[in-house]
Order: C-alpha cells, then structure tokens, then sequence
C-alpha cells in the first residue's frame, strides 16, 4: 500500500460521500420542504389537449 | 412549500394514477418502457455478476460491475420519472439522476482503463473526476438543475436547467473523449495482436453504448420528446453483445463458459419480459430484437462449441495413444528387467570364477608367478572386483524395479557398524594420503532396526564415492542420533571435488553421475546413490547430498529409524 494508493481511496471515499450528502439536501429540498417552482398556464390548470388525445389513442 | 401536484389533489385534471411501487402505474402510457429500460438493465447486470463472481479481485471485473449498477440505478429512476404521479418525487429523481448520468460515464472510463491496464487510473486522473462531481453536488438541488415542474400539461416532467444542457452534457463529452485518446494510445502502444483487437472491441463496444445513450437523452432533453430518448437504452445490450463476443472469441475475462451462461440468462430476460408488453405491434418489435441477438450470439456460440468438441476429440485421440504408447513402454520396461536380471546373474557365476583364480595365482598358489606376469594378473582381479560390483548393481535395480527386492530386518547397532566399515577403509584412504577419521554424538545406544547387510552395502557406497572423489583433505564420519525424530544418522562429510546445485538435484537419479565425475573416477555407472537411496527408502530412511559448490566438497547423510 503506497502513499498514491491512499490518496486515490481518500478521493473515492471524499466522493462517494459528497454524492451521498447531495442526495440527502436534494430529498430535504424537493421531497420535505417541496421547494421548487411548478411552471402552470395563465389559467392556473395544465392544457390536457395533447395528453387527452395520447391517452385516447391508447385506450383505443 | 409547493401543494403536491397528484392524482388526488387534481382528481378531474390529468387523471393521474397512484404509482404505490415508485415503478409500477397505469402512468406509463409506452408499453416499450418497461422493456427498453429493464431489458438492457438485467443484461448488463447479468453478465457483470457473472464476471464479477468468477473473478472477484479483477479490476476490470469490479469496473463493469459499478458500470452495470450505476446503468441499472439510472435506469430504475428513470422508470420512476415515467411511473410516478407525484411533482415532489419527479423533481427528487430526477434532480438525484444527473450524478448516474455522469458515474455511467466515469465507471465506462475506469472499465477501459482496468480492462486494457489492469490497474486503477492514477490519483490525479481520479482527482480530475471527483472536481467534475462537484458542481453537481453543489446544484443538484437547486434551479440550475431543474428549474421548475412543468404543469402547463399533463406529462409530469421537469425542465431542465443549466446544469443539465450546458454542464453534464459537456462534462460526459469530455469523458468520451478521454476514453477514446487513452484507449487509441493504449492500442498503439500493444504489440500483442490479440489484445490489440480486444482493445478495439472494447473501445467501439464502450463508445457505441455511450453515443447511444447519450443521443437519447440530449434529444429528449432538447427536443422534450422522452420517448425518443427511451432508445438510447438499447446501447447498453450492444455493449453486452460486444462483451460476450470478446469472452467467446477471446476468452476476456478468462470466462468463456460464463458467455454461454449469460446468453441464455439473457435469452430468458427477453422472453420473460414479453409479459410486459401488452400491444401486439410491441411483441413483433421484441421478438425481432430477439431474434437478431439470438442469431448473433448464436452464430458464434455454436462456432465455439464446435471448436471445443475438435479440441476435445483431439486430445481423447492423444489421450489414447498416450496409453497405448505407455502400455508399450512398460511391456519393454519389464522385459529390459528380466533381460538384465538373467544376464547378471549369467555374468557373476564366471566372475566368479576369474577373481576367485586371479587371487590363487597371484597369492601364488599355483606356484610363483614371474614378475612379468603378476601386474597383469593383479589388474585382472581388480577389474573382476569391479565388474562384479557393477553386476550386482544391476542386479539390485533390477530387484528394485520389479519389487523383488529382500530385507531382513534386524536390530543392529549403526554406530558400531559404520566406524568398523570406517576402519576398514582407512587403510585405502591413507594410500591415497587422506585422513579419515570417525566421531560420534550419542544420545542413545544408536540401535537401528533394517537390514544390516543392505545398510552395510549403503554405508561402503557412500565411504568409498567419498574416497573417489577426495584428492586430498580429510573424510569424516560423523555418527549421531536424535531421539525426539527418533532417527540415527550417519554423516560422510569430505573436502573433495564437491558439485554444483543442479548435480545434486539429479544425483540420485538412474544412470546419473555427476559433471566432471569421469575425469576423477573413470568407473561407475551411475547406479551407486540410486540403489543406496532407494534401499533406504525402503527401510523408511533416506540418502541426501549437500554441497556449498564446485572445489567444497560433499556431505552425504544416511538416515535411519530408530528401533523401538
């Protein structure tokens, strides 16, 4: 086990565990304070036209 | 805090589903979905557990592992993206997908890396790939990632921010191109030709598979149209294809066996994942990819089963004529026996008779023998003790090979007898100007239970090989026991020609004599050490030879079991 050994498994771990602790922020952000912005039409409601018409083909 | 956007909170809008295991809903409107992301999945992952079980420690092995889980963790958070009806989850995933999409990449690097180096790339390579992380781990939750849940419509998708369509595209790019300059280096650095075509398989295998991801998801991404992306997926069982085609032809991962598993394990995936496929046009499409990877695999499994049953044939045929031919050889082994035993004992009966005689005449017994004659009649003696001795050699290996060899087993003291044949010899040693002496170190009496007469002939040939080839110096025999091992021994040690490690190695062999030996000792025909040892042998004993080399002299040890 030389000293480059050792870096190389500090990096890894280093990384590992910053994934690991974005993964954690990210839930707290999107799952428990649900802070994020939900883009909708002037009229407040989703425009189901296109969506309607795929479903319908499908059922079909 | 944002309401969550699903199914129950907008029950008459979208007509959303409730999707209880993440990845199972009537959401998922493509019935190609399940199979375009678990069919390359389950592959991949396959194929590296395989590799991966038969060659645990292997680093291109642990490589495709991680390649596979981080492939199969994507693909399971894609389905979710397409499952769930949740805006909270969908922004969670597909937020947490952006660090897959960049390990698929840097996994698919240290797989090239291990496969055509067998080792890790160094900690500044490695350093270079956690700072890529970095922004991701920095921004993955925030807008710069996903910039919003978009509810201008009913598909439950999120848009994507900067971090994705200028970062992480970029970033994956550079990757590719490192794999492919290492890999092109790599390659032209390889003189073997065989690995060099390995290489190239890798490298187009590996690139095939991350264009086609990639394309997948830069289209979907640009162009909004996810179900184009789901395509890319497909990469992955072209890479798998390529891999099994490396282990049958090439023998890569030294699995070739575990290819033929993995085909069919992967043949049954496909046929099993028919059941998720509900639209007929689907099934068609499926069985067509079916059928084409079966042919291909196919081709080339039938191609390597068919060489293996060649090879096999081959070596049952060798195998038989080995067997005929060893047959034949100990029908001759046993014959030469026989020939050797009867001529022996033809030839001692006249020896016999030439020595016995030759002594009366020189011993003058028929009268006195003029001095003319009396050398001549004194090197006949001589010369008939010699081959008598060679005769009974003979006569001894050919006991020794056919198990016929007699021991009479007697308890006798080995101190006693070996400084007795000592003394005998003395007179010889001191013609030549050696001293020869005998010591001893006693813990016990030194009673061994053997054949005397048979350790008598051991202990004659080993005193008088000593006194062959000691030109001057001493020779020493050195008696003692050890009553832990219960062993005797009797060691001849002398300042003589000595010999190099590789004589000593075939010093007991039939026939052998060591290098040189001729120019000091003319007689002999190498029978000596090869009947000593095997006669002690026979008595649970043993001859070895040591010696510091060439011009320092030799050390030879008789040991024999004590008696009880």
């Amino acid at each position: 086990m030389n000293k480059a050994h050792h870096i190389s498994l500090a990096i890894r771990s280093v990384t590992v565990l910053l994934i690991f602790f974005s993964i954690v922020t990210t839930y707290y952000v999107m799952v428990i304070q649900r802070d994020y912005v939900i883009e909708v039409n002037e009229d407040g409601g989703p425009d189901t036209s296109d969506y309607f018409e795929e479903l319908g083909v499908l059922e079909a | 805090m944002q309401p969550i956007i699903d199914n129950l909170a907008n029950p008459a809008v979208c007509l959303w589903e409730p999707a209880p295991y993440l990845i199972v809903s009537g959401n998922i409107w493509g019935n190609f979905i399940y199979y375009s992301h678990l069919f390359p999945s389950i592959s991949v992952l396959v194929i590296a557990i395989f590799v991966f079980w038969h060659n645990p420690r292997g680093k291109a092995a642990q490589a495709l592992l991680l390649l596979a889980t981080a492939f199969t963790a994507w693909s399971l958070i894609d389905l979710v993206l397409w499952a769930s009806e949740r805006s909270d989850l969908i922004m969670f995933f597909w937020s947490i997908l952006i660090h897959f999409d960049l390990l698929i990449y840097v996994s698919a690097f240290y797989f090239v890396h291990a496969f055509m180096t067998n080792r890790w790339p160094n900690w500044q390579s490695e350093l270079l790939i956690a700072l890529l992380f970095v922004p991701l781990v920095l921004f993955a939750h925030t807008s710069l990632n996903l910039t919003a849940f978009d509810f201008t419509n009913c598909w439950r998708e999120a848009l994507e921010g900067p971090l994705w369509q200028f970062y992480v595209y970029n970033a994956e790019l550079f990757i590719a191109a490192w794999i492919l300059v290492f890999a092109i280096l790599q390659i032209r650095k390889q003189e073997d030709q065989i690995k060099k075509q390995e290489f190239v398989l890798t490298t187009v295998g590996i690139l095939a598979f991350l264009f086609s991801f990639s394309l997948g998801n830069i289209l979907g991404s640009l162009g909004t149209d996810w179900e184009l992306g789901q395509y890319g997926l497909f990469g992955m069982p072209i890479f798998v294809a390529f891999l099994t085609y490396l282990m049958v032809r090439y023998q890569a991962f030294r699995a070739k066996i575990l290819a033929t598993e993995a085909l069919i394990a992967g043949l049954g995936i496909l046929i099993i994942s028919l059941m998720f496929v509900r639209k007929i046009e689907n099934v068609q499409a499926i069985a067509l990819v079916t059928l084409l990877l079966t042919i291909a695999l196919g081709i080339l499994l039938v191609r390597s089963v068919r060489k293996e049953i060649q090879q096999r044939e081959e070596i049952e045929g060798l195998a038989l004529r080995l067997d005929k031919a060893n047959s034949k050889l100990k029908a001759l082994d046993k014959l030469k026996s026989e020939f050797v035993s009867i001529a022996s004992h033809q030839l001692r009966s006249p020896l016999t008779a030439i020595r016995g005689y030759a002594a009366m005449l020189v011993e003058g017994s028929y009268g006195k023998v003029p001095e003319k004659a009396a050398e001549p009649l004194r090197r006949i003696e001589a010369s008939a003790h010699n081959m008598a001795l060679s005769v009974e050699d003979y006569l001894n290996v050919s006991r020794i090979e056919s198990g016929n060899m007699k021991y009479s087993y007697t308890d006798f003291n080995l101190k006693d007898l070996a400084e007795t044949i000592t003394d005998d010899i003395r007179p010889q040693a001191m013609k030549k100007t050696l001293v020869m002496s005998f010591k001893s170190d006693m813990n016990g009496k030194g009673v061994v239970h053997a054949d005397q007469g048979k350790v008598q002939q051991i202990l004659h040939n080993l005193i008088n090989n000593a006194l062959k080839y000691t030109p001057k110096g001493t020779i020493t025999v050195f008696a003692h026991d050890d009553k832990k091992k219960k062993k005797m021994y009797i060691e001849i040690i002398d300042t003589g020609v000595g010999m190099e490690p590789d004589t000593i190695e075939h010093l007991f062999d039939k026939f052998e004599r060591a290098k040189d030996a001729s120019q000091v000792n003319q007689g002999g025909a190498g029978l000596g050490l090869f009947v000593a040892r095997k006669m002690a042998q026979a008595m649970k004993g043993d001859v070895t030879a040591h010696s510091k080399g060439k011009g320092e002299g030799s050390h030879f040890i008789l040991e024999l079991p004590l008696a009880m």
